[in-house]
């Protein structure tokens, strides 16, 4: 009897222990809204076809192609090509863009001042921290004429500038003066009235409720070269899943699902 | 080595650092010290015991301490709006920073009076000294180096939480460490910042170990 107790206490043990493995099928990195949720709105069709697949959330944006690199998930849903190819630059991966799915358009949103051209001349904007944003809201504020880059200014200039010195990259008739928040406290800034507009990444715009198309004083048109792409190691290009993963991603079906899910605030692009 | 702008970054972020943990020491100093008196002083060994009083500030010393850190800013953000009109830069960061550490002072200064508390009141006691008296002409001035050691230890946890309050563009030097250089990959940058945060800490300890240990010769 005490025999058999022993043995059924190491098995519950070992399976305790490996049971934190989650099921054997593959990994996809993914952020929350909305790449986790397009991911869970197809996980039944691919698993029609025969793929199984985890999602696992990541809140940051370094994390996921360092385990993509390292082998720990098979693709992930979070970037676009401008900042995987600086991302490939700084850390030498190998990896390669499977697919397009969506741009999930940056807008400036202000309490205060209700267009574009109501804005002060001593303009505080309140923008993302995350490096990589950095030559994407500045080409925002171009297009809409509230600066101009200089043609000298490249994206690597404006990446590494700091918060005091780059104004000297581009021609302004306001003084434009930016404050860094962490991204997530973008909407609290605008809720607050903090600074004179908040430049919003599409997502947490949606996360908070924002509808991008009326809300804002201006969003990125949808031919935007920050389409959200799925990412692969180079190895795993012709990756059966991952080629499905992509294909069913890219069905008309489910870009016109983006397309009614939400409302126009997620651009579907494939 | 580095431009005159470079210099410039880790200039700003280092005021940016000792401006947030000074302020913050001074208030936390204040309130952290009263809270710990009223905790002792209602504890099971205290003057004025009281079981309910001591369990309710003990629950929110608790409470206090428990709240991550960026929570605590998010969750103040409508006080510090309220008190300083804004809720951006260094500023904005001392409510959180005051609200979080004053009750790891408050634990660190109640269990310094009770090292010596019970000798001491006795004797207060026997003098006829009342409450108000013994707390601050006896038990205070005796605890002194040990509640300068605690202080001490607060400081570079202030200094610590400060990292956090970049998240709402306070800057300093662990805002730098992490977003201009392991965000940008610049390596240099995040290992200069640490290391004046380490040269900062380290001259922190150096002035509590000195402040004590000439209080305690005395």
């Amino acid at each position: 009897m005490k025999k058999i107790v022993n043995i059924l206490i190491l098995v519950i043990v070992s399976l305790t222990l490996t049971g934190c493995k989650e099921s054997n099928g593959y990994k996809v990195g993914a952020s929350p809204i909305p790449h986790k949720e397009i991911l869970e709105h197809v996980q039944p069709i691919l698993k029609e076809q025969g793929f199984e697949f985890d999602i696992i959330e990541f809140t940051d944006y370094v994390l996921p192609n360092a385990s993509l690199d390292s082998e720990d998930i098979i693709a992930n849903f979070f970037q676009h090509t401008p900042y995987l190819n600086n991302q490939i630059d700084e850390y030498g991966y190998d990896l390669i863009n499977a697919g397009g799915v969506h741009v999930e358009p940056i807008g400036l949103y202000s309490k205060d001042y209700s267009s574009i051209d109501s804005l002060p001349n001593d303009l505080e904007i309140i923008i993302s921290n995350s490096p990589t944003d950095r030559p994407r809201l500045l080409k925002l504020l171009d297009d809409a004429g509230i600066l101009e880059i200089k043609e000298t200014t490249t994206n690597e200039d404006i990446i590494k500038s700091s918060l005091g010195s780059i104004s000297e990259l581009f021609n302004s008739n306001k003084t434009v003066t930016f404050i860094e928040v962490d991204t997530p406290m973008l909407y609290t800034n605008y809720v607050n009235k903090s600074g004179d507009a908040v430049l919003i990444n599409g997502n947490y715009a949606l996360d908070n409720g924002l509808n991008p198309l009326e809300d804002a004083l201006v969003i990125e048109g949808s031919a935007s070269e920050y389409v959200n792409i799925i990412v692969c190691r180079k190895a795993d290009e012709n990756n059966e899943f991952v080629k499905a993963l992509v294909s069913v991603l890219q069905s008309v079906e489910v870009q016109q699902w983006i397309a009614d899910n939400y409302g126009g605030a997620v651009v579907p692009a494939a | 080595m580095f431009s005159d702008l470079e210099l410039d970054l880790f200039l700003k972020a280092l005021y940016e650092t000792v401006y947030m943990s000074f302020i913050a020491t001074i208030f936390v100093c204040f309130f952290g010290l009263l809270l710990g008196i009223f905790l002792y002083l209602t504890s099971e060994n205290g003057m004025l015991k009281n079981k309910y009083a001591y369990l309710s500030l003990s629950f929110f010393t608790s409470l206090g301490r428990s709240i991550p850190f960026l929570i605590l800013i998010v969750l103040l953000i409508p006080f510090t709006r309220l008190i300083l009109g804004t809720i951006l830069g260094p500023s904005a960061a001392l409510p959180a920073l005051i609200i979080g550490a004053t009750p790891f002072y408050g634990r660190i200064v109640e269990l310094s009076l009770h090292e010596k508390g019970k000798e001491l009141v006795e004797t207060g006691l026997s003098f006829g000294a009342n409450t108000f008296n013994i707390v601050l002409k006896i038990l205070i001035p005796e605890s002194l180096p040990s509640l300068i050691r605690g202080l001490t230890v607060t400081t570079i946890t202030i200094i610590s939480y400060t990292s956090i309050a970049g998240a709402i563009g306070a800057g300093g030097l662990g805002n730098l460490a992490y977003l201009y250089g392991y965000a940008r990959n610049k390596i240099e940058i995040t290992i200069i910042a640490t290391f004046l945060i380490v040269i900062l800490i380290i001259f922190v300890q150096l002035i509590g170990d000195i402040t004590s240990k000439k209080l305690s010769k005395k």
